[in-house]
């Protein structure tokens, strides 16, 4: 059986969702639609919402607006902000490429765009990000847990720096990585705008959603129909939608049993590492992280390679964010961090999932621990043979 | 009977996965797929070697090893259900094939780059990395055989002598070819095209990839995009006159008829010789082509008794052969002489070839079927 430790890329359905999913398969009316077939997907997709809203801790008048994906939610927020008046945008470094992709566009057009670096932990300062506020600045945006190496940002303070000096600026927090592995509440973190990510927890691929603050309003990205309050045209997907309130039901209700579980999965393998493996060190170790990823650099081996020979031994593992391209560059996080090429070509990811076990992570450690030894041994062969 | 020939290939351990170059062609394709039906693990590898979109501005389709490529290969893995990888080694091909691509022709020789990434990249570093894999036995789609005996292994022309691609392999060391496999070289292409039809794999009536693969365009412009141009010369004759001007000396090629604008010649013109330290590309009639013989560089020594001989030390090592001295050639008799390791000494023997200093010359046995030993053609005076 293949051992998924790349929960981080995408948190496939567990068996439990996957049945729900399927008996939901026959709720498939346009919710739009005045019959009955309609009203229950109305209903369906509306109970979504609202167990949408008790995962992230939202109030009741705050809205959730269903969208294709973290990346049409991000991209509706910058494009929304870059359309105020100021033009002055702040983000940082290490955010998803959603974020830092339509900001690089928003440049393009004339808007001042400033990124905040990381410290070298990974970390985010709310210093850093205060220094680049101005009174005119139209979107504060700054991840809460960085999907790489899993650092968690201080948005609640950044939130209230950027309240003081940027009255006029939507603060915007990418959630999509915190959902499910930490508690935390929308409300508390004082923020006006979270992205969600839906497979993420265990939804399917290709839902996600926005949660606003009451009050706040973004200009759609997609329109074309009046449905999602007029934020988001086009049919719901609704069995999207669905699954996506099935696994924030699911995570709602197990979340301080899965933080623990995580986090000893991620501790124990980590242990076995570091002390099996010379030269291996844990990015931003000893820092507030989320508590199932690991970013480990593994001295004198390429990060993609191993990855391979993990796939090949049925262990999944990734060697930085998911690549969409076929071609991996190198880990714009890491590098932001302030990292050679070098070593960051040779990190890789590990990311827990909640219902795995102590055998699996001692399992994957193990594992790579003697697969790291093979490479060595076979490039130190070849650099003497050359 | 062609699929238990396989077999005598290699002795390859059944359990162990057999990493499979796959470059989004129909040889490799169906290299892969011969091995699939013998039941044998496999790892599809597609090799990144150089960024077409960074390097070139026209369509990547027209070469191999492209993204496309590779979308190709990856539904042919898919097809065999066999895990597929793309494998960066964009570094290694820069500094060990293209630099050396460039800086060949710049120094007035004629490079052969699918030679330098066989022994740095397919069998050196693709090769270490598969160990890293946990795979030690590497198979690539190339037109040639092996064959061991109870001396060693041997390297042979493929079955299809219309595709045979040993010239370019001659730098494959004993223990290389006890860890390749060369699943189509008992196969003519028109029987890989069938298999990989009756297998229904994408890539079967795929156009053949061009020569070289990381070139879209002009060579020529390709030398002067990456290694600045040397700047014009001089064509001389034989004996010195000075004919006319020249684009630059990475332009010609020894042996070179077309191409070199020269009129009012009666009989054909040849570029014979280039002097890179003068800039000047000599120009002669075919007889000025014509030498006895040449010196080989560079040896690799690829048969049993030859790498036997020289280990030996038993010099001067003399052999009748036959020289193949580029890519599409036939192969002419020769007499070989090597009084060290190092090189050769080759002399023809009824026929001759043209020789370009810097290509292979590849020499066979006298049945012009195994590789006995290869090298670069040194420069010589003309």
């Amino acid at each position: 059986m293949f051992l998924d430790l790349d929960a981080n890329a995408t948190y496939a359905a567990d068996e439990r969702i996957q049945v729900l999913i399927a008996q939901a398969m026959d709720t498939l009316g346009n919710p739009s639609s005045v019959h009955r077939a309609g009203q229950r997907a109305r209903a369906a997709v509306e109970e979504a919402r609202q167990s949408v809203r008790e995962l992230v801790g939202a109030a009741a008048e705050d809205q959730i607006v269903f969208t294709s994906g973290a990346t049409e939610a991000n991209n509706t927020v910058v494009s929304a902000a870059a359309g105020l008046r100021s033009g002055h945008l702040v983000s940082t470094q290490i955010e998803h490429p959603s974020i830092l992709a339509p900001l690089a566009r928003a440049a393009q057009r004339g808007c001042e765009v400033r990124l905040v670096a990381p410290e070298p932990s990974g970390e985010i300062l709310p210093e850093g990000v205060a220094k680049v506020l101005t009174s005119d600045t139209a979107l504060v945006s700054v991840m809460m847990a960085n999907n790489e190496t899993g650092i968690i940002n201080p948005v609640e303070e950044i939130a209230r720096r950027a309240r003081s000096l940027s009255p006029r600026a939507l603060v915007h927090s990418d959630l999509s990585q915190i959902v499910g592995k930490q508690k935390f509440s929308f409300s508390e973190l004082g923020i006006d705008i979270g992205t969600i990510s839906g497979h993420k927890i265990g939804a399917l691929s290709g839902v996600g959603a926005l949660v606003l603050r009451r009050g706040i309003e973004v200009a759609p990205l997609v329109v074309g129909g009046s449905q999602e309050m007029k934020a988001r045209g086009g049919t719901e997907n609704v069995l999207g939608i669905l699954s996506l309130g099935i696994a924030a039901r699911m995570v709602s209700e197990s979340i301080n049993r899965r933080i623990v579980q995580m986090s000893a999965l991620r501790d124990r393998c980590e242990e076995i590492i570091l002390k099996g493996l010379p030269g291996c060190e844990v990015n931003g170790r000893g820092y507030m992280r989320l508590p199932n990823t690991s970013s480990i650099f593994v001295e004198g081996v390429r990060g993609d390679d191993l990855v391979v020979a993990l796939d090949l031994e049925k262990i999944l593992v990734s060697s930085g964010a998911a690549c969409s391209s076929g071609k991996p560059e190198p880990s714009h996080v890491l590098l932001a961090m302030g990292q050679d090429e070098e070593r960051v070509r040779s990190t890789i990811r590990v990311s827990f999932r909640a219902d795995q076990y102590r055998q699996d992570a001692e399992r994957a450690a193990d594992a790579l621990v003697r697969v790291v030894m093979r490479m060595r041994d076979e490039r130190g062969g070849a650099a003497h043979a050359a | 009977m062609r699929h238990d020939s396989l077999a005598v290939d290699t002795h390859l351990s059944a359990a162990e996965p057999v990493v499979v170059a796959m470059s989004g062609g129909v040889d490799s394709s169906v290299a892969a797929y011969l091995l699939a039906k013998r039941g044998h693990p496999l790892v599809g590898v597609a090799m990144q070697v150089w960024d077409y979109k960074k390097n070139s501005a026209e369509n990547s389709r027209a070469t191999c090893c492209s993204p496309a490529d590779f979308c190709d290969a990856r539904m042919v893995a898919s097809k065999l259900d066999i895990p597929f990888y793309v494998v960066d080694f964009e570094k290694t091909f820069e500094r060990e094939v293209i630099q050396r691509f460039v800086e060949t022709y710049q120094r007035g020789l004629t490079p052969n780059p699918c030679i330098d990434c066989n022994s740095k990249v397919k069998f050196r570093e693709l090769r270490e990395r598969a160990r890293g894999f946990g795979c030690t036995t590497v198979a690539t789609g190339h037109y040639a055989r092996i064959r061991k005996s109870d001396k060693g292994f041997h390297l042979l022309r493929g079955a299809d002598r219309n595709k045979d691609q040993s010239y370019f392999l001659y730098t494959c060391r004993q223990d290389e070819l006890g860890s390749t496999i060369f699943p189509v070289g008992d196969f003519t292409k028109p029987e890989i095209r069938e298999l990989a039809r009756e297998a229904g794999l994408i890539t079967a009536n795929k156009a053949e990839s061009q020569d070289i693969c990381f070139v879209a365009g002009s060579v020529q412009d390709f030398v002067v995009t990456i290694g600045g141009s040397r700047g014009k010369g001089r064509f001389v004759s034989t004996s010195g006159e000075v004919l006319g001007e020249h684009e630059g000396i990475h332009r010609f090629t020894v042996g070179q008829r077309r191409g070199l604008h020269l009129g009012g010649a009666t009989e054909p013109l040849y570029v014979v010789g280039i002097n890179a330290s003068t800039n000047e590309v000599v120009i002669g009639n075919r007889s000025d082509l014509k030498r006895e013989g040449f010196t080989v560089n560079e040896m690799h020594w690829v048969s049993p008794d030859l790498i036997e001989a020289v280990c030996e030390r038993r010099f001067p090592i003399e052999r009748e052969i036959v020289a193949q001295v580029r890519s599409r050639h036939e192969g002419v008799r020769a007499r070989m002489v090597a009084r060290d390791a190092e090189s050769c000494e080759i002399s023809w023997s009824e026929d001759w070839a043209a020789v370009s200093p810097g290509q292979a010359a590849v020499l066979y046995d006298l049945n012009n079927e195994e590789v006995l030993c290869g090298g670069r053609i040194a420069p010589f005076e003309v």
